[in-house]
């Protein structure tokens, strides 16, 4: 009997660290842990009461319904509020939910973008895809004879309808790619691109508008691309869309007069003087004119394309 | 007689380790019984019908950097750390390759990075969390505090991380980083504050491209199904078997 006894007292320990490990188990592993997995099944419900911070912009447009509607005709539709203005959380509950524990301080959007905002989508860089609109902000200031370098885009560019689309982006054609040489070659190419072997076609304007081109040259403006007024948008590698843009306030990016513009260089005006001083002349009525978002071509048509011409390719597409 | 008394001890000893082994076996059972990996999830939500996945198309992003800014703010990351980021690649005539990401992009690239030599190839690659499947995180965490959720999500449990990085080093990606204040480990949770209130992740939000997609592989009409149907994508180090849920469109050679 007496030499089974040291079994028994293994069994007891081995008793009292099963019971031991039991209760350590329970006190020390977290409450739901092992309910759904090795884990807090708790700690799901945790994350996901985070509360959101980007408010999205259905939210925006409930008070800033016409900003809105701009901005969605607007080539930078695919560009959220937030992006430019930073988050809306404490906006959004300061403004619309009367939220007391915020200050109007705190509630005013925390960013507003300057020219650096605007760049860090536009500015050129060789790894943007080459069909994504850049800017060298010293060549387009010196084309724009815009002499202070820090000037903001939205000096000029509305930044809710930077680009003046008059169409809707749903609404608008379809149009085959245009390549230029430098939209592939970094450096400059020299020769006719045809005699280069398997050089794939390059499709210009003129291959299907030969007329509106050659037409186009003899005027003004023929130091400009037609894609500097006619925006070429490409949707993917196959396919673009093409906007015509006859505002007038596109015409006014290069030519109204502004504080930070060289005088010297593009012609420049103030619209509304310009209109009132010109009407009569041109035995125009100049409150339509005010008016009219195409004011510039009413006059001005000739300088750009010969009006005839165009006019004669309007009825024809009819 | 001491051969009978060494039989004794022999036989004891047997018994002993008999028991012993059977007393092991179901205290093993006891300790370990209860938290068997049936991941069986039926919430309010029935997450077993979501499997979240995340598709990138490298040819649309432009490195703008709007996704690391939204989701620096939405999910409060400390300054130097990223949840997500975007890496440029640029390859010069030498066939040099040059990969940066200043500050993760947060204020997108002043300008290229290479200047005196001419750039034939150069192209960006926002990063993030790929919620692997077969992910090596999760295998390494010691307490259990990192996770797959019931609907596809790498999650880490903030109570209770010790912030051991463990899983900071298994990460093949470098997707994960001890957030100090926190005193845990951190890393992208694909919003998930957002995905089950119905709204899109900060960085798909943010993406002026349309370059980020985040859907319901499970789901055959949802965009991110149809998308892998229509277009060729690849995955970051598929040698690895890490079965990541990231899946990228256009992706080069060149991206480890």
């Amino acid at each position: 009997m007496n030499d089974k006894s040291h079994v028994y007292r293994v069994f007891a320990l081995l008793v009292i660290a099963i019971a031991l490990g039991f209760i350590a188990q329970r006190l020390l592993q977290p409450r739901s842990f092992g309910e759904e997995g090795h884990y807090r099944a708790d700690s799901l419900a945790d994350i996901m009461d985070l509360e959101p911070v980007h408010q999205g912009r259905a939210a925006c447009a409930e008070c800033h319904p016409e900003i809105n509607r701009i901005h969605q005709k607007d080539i930078h539709w695919g560009v959220q509020c937030e992006d430019c203005h930073g988050p809306g959380r404490a906006h959004v509950r300061y403004y619309r939910d009367g939220d007391g524990g915020i200050t109007q301080d705190q509630a005013t959007m925390p960013a507003e973008y300057t020219l650096e905002g605007c760049l860090f989508c536009h500015r050129k860089l060789a790894a943007r895809p080459s069909t994504f609109a850049q800017i060298d902000v010293a060549e387009h200031y010196e084309f724009l004879h815009v002499t202070d370098p820090t000037t903001p885009c939205i000096e000029c560019h509305s930044p809710h309808e930077p680009l003046f689309l008059l169409e809707s982006v749903s609404e608008a054609r379809v149009h085959p790619v245009i390549f230029e040489c430098d939209d592939c070659h970094a450096q400059p190419v020299e020769g006719d691109y045809k005699e280069v072997p398997h050089h794939p076609t390059i499709f210009v304007c003129g291959d299907c508008h030969p007329s509106v081109t050659r037409d186009f040259a003899k005027h003004e403006h023929s130091f400009l691309r037609c894609t500097a007024c006619h925006l070429y948008h490409p949707e993917n590698e196959t396919s673009g869309r093409v906007f015509q843009n006859s505002n007038r306030e596109f015409c006014m990016l290069c030519h109204e007069k502004k504080p930070f513009k060289d005088p010297v260089g593009v012609p420049q005006i103030m619209l509304r003087p310009h209109i009132e001083q010109m009407a009569p002349v041109m035995r125009r009525d100049a409150g339509p004119l005010l008016e009219d978002p195409t004011a510039c071509l009413q006059c001005h048509f000739d300088y750009i394309h010969d009006s005839r011409l165009i006019r004669r390719l309007q009825e024809q597409e009819r | 007689m001491s051969e009978k008394h060494d039989m004794a001890t022999r036989r004891r000893f047997l018994q002993f380790a008999l028991f012993n082994t059977a007393g092991l076996c179901v205290g093993s059972l006891v300790a370990f019984g209860s938290s068997d990996d049936s991941a069986s999830p039926s919430g309010p939500d029935d997450l077993s019908r979501f499997d979240w996945g995340f598709i990138v198309d490298t040819t649309r992003c432009i490195g703008c950097g709007s996704c690391v800014r939204a989701c620096k703010i939405e999910n409060d990351v400390p300054d130097g750390y990223f949840r997500t980021w975007v890496e440029r690649y640029e390859i010069d005539e030498e066939e040099k390759v040059h990969v940066d990401s200043p500050n993760g992009s947060l204020e997108s690239f002043r300008q290229d990075y290479v200047r005196s030599k001419h750039i034939v190839k150069a192209f960006f690659v926002p990063k993030l969390c790929n919620h692997c499947r077969n992910s090596a995180c999760t295998q390494v965490c010691p307490v259990g505090a990192t996770f797959h959720s019931p609907d596809g999500v790498v999650l880490i449990d903030r109570e209770h991380c010790i912030g051991c990085g463990y899983c900071v080093q298994a990460c093949p990606y470098g997707c994960r980083y001890i957030s100090h204040s926190l005193g845990t480990a951190d890393k992208c949770t694909l919003c998930y504050h957002r995905i089950h209130r119905r709204l899109e992740t900060a960085c798909v939000m943010a993406c002026p491209r349309d370059a980020r997609i985040c859907g319901n592989l499970k789901d055959p009409r949802s965009r991110i199904r149809r998308l892998l149907h229509e277009r060729r994508y690849s995955l970051l180090k598929p040698e690895l078997s890490t079965n990541p849920k990231c899946y990228y469109i256009g992706l080069d050679l060149e991206v480890k």
